[in-house]
């Protein structure tokens, strides 16, 4: 938009996952094709929109198939996705692995430690605050193949 | 001070169990009754973590801290990294309410409730405060004249942004444990450069921690 003469690009950051953010339709009228060729064909939801009906894609395609959507990418920097799968699988930041277990052993140490991953009902609980704070969603996290969606 | 619990973390009883059967035999030796942190989770682990995601980091922490509450003693942490991460939730739910209700309603959602109600103490300042170097040097056995370089870890020494903190508080009585160590070397608190730092230096809070091992290893051998 020019204001003033001067030409301004308004620019906003968002993860992937959360895919939402607010119109600026009120206070910019001309932002509302703009957006909604944004969230027709990338799925990024403006909040306040006030145009329903699809403006490109015909009317009955499937509200979660977006053409231009590349697969999801969470707020979890590279170097830190491998932590955060270790975290949301073992409660831990490093694997509690077959040779973590025998070198506690040979310590003269029980297998495990007294972590959530030894017992269910911990493991559960753990889970459930994870899923409660949202972290999962942000983060892209697919509980069935226990990973991140993106390396 | 005869019950503590004790927060491992996960990598010293992962990786490094050395330093776990080394911690239960000093707690031994010093008639400390060790309370077992079940159910616990990382802390999480402050750098990587700590930085990606903070709701999900306070939260986890706030988890740790209610089932340490919940364990009636006070909680003695071994790792750097765990201390950080727990001192500083703690201080953040103490002096944060938008942070603090949020957490609460989690923390309530799945059980639990953390009140504040628990110290948490390195194991280093549980030693030196709590036990005295007079009564560590009657127990000890086999008194060794032995050169030592000291690394503290630059974890130790982080302060909470806008809420004090103070882990530098501890230097003082770090060094008087001169009385039972002779250092050869300069003590240097300089961070190693391992793990999380060098992956997110952008984001580092302490940028000497980021220039590695070798600048580290020159400090060391610094003699006094």
């Amino acid at each position: 938009m020019v204001v003033g003469g001067i030409l301004v690009t308004l620019r906003t950051a968002i993860a992937k996952e959360v895919s939402q953010t607010e119109t600026i339709v009120d206070v910019l009228p001309a932002a509302e094709l703009a957006e909604k060729e944004v969230s027709e064909l990338f799925g990024i939801e403006f909040a306040g929109h006030p145009r329903q009906a699809n403006l490109i894609l015909p009317d009955g395609w499937p509200a979660d198939k977006k053409p231009l959507r590349k697969p999801l990418m969470g707020n979890v920097i590279p170097q830190a996705r491998l932590t955060v799968e270790n975290l949301l699988r073992d409660a831990a930041s490093v694997r509690v692995s077959p040779s973590s277990m025998s070198r506690r052993e040979k310590a003269g140490l029980p297998k495990r430690p007294a972590m959530a991953s030894a017992k269910e009902e911990s493991m559960k609980e753990f889970i459930d605050l994870v899923i409660r704070t949202g972290f999962d969603k942000r983060a892209g996290y697919d509980w069935e193949k226990r990973k991140l969606r993106y390396k | 001070m005869n019950r503590q619990t004790l927060f491992l973390g996960c990598v010293i009883p992962l990786r490094f169990p050395g330093i776990e059967v080394a911690a239960r035999r000093v707690f031994r030796e010093l008639g400390v009754d060790c309370v077992e942190l079940e159910g616990y989770s990382c802390c999480p682990e402050p750098v990587v973590l700590g930085l990606a995601d903070k709701e999900l980091g306070i939260a986890v922490s706030a988890r740790n801290l209610s089932l340490a509450e919940e364990a009636g003693a006070d909680l003695v942490v071994l790792c750097n990294g765990c201390f950080e991460t727990l001192v500083e939730a703690d201080a953040v739910l103490r002096h944060d309410e938008a942070v603090r209700s949020n957490v609460t309603q989690v923390l309530a959602a799945i059980g639990r409730r953390y009140e504040g109600k628990i110290k948490i103490k390195h194991f280093i300042e549980f030693l030196h405060e709590d036990v005295g170097t007079d009564r560590i040097r009657k127990t000890l056995k086999r008194p060794m004249d032995v050169a030592v370089a000291c690394h503290y870890g630059c974890h130790l020494f982080r302060e909470t942004a806008g809420l004090g903190g103070g882990f530098g508080r501890q230097v003082g009585g770090l060094r008087s444990r001169a009385a039972l160590l002779r250092f050869s070397h300069r003590p240097v608190r300089q961070g190693c450069g391992s793990q999380g730092a060098p992956l997110t230096q952008s984001q580092c809070i302490e940028q000497d921690s980021c220039r590695g091992g070798d600048l580290l290893l020159s400090r060391v051998s610094e003699p006094i």
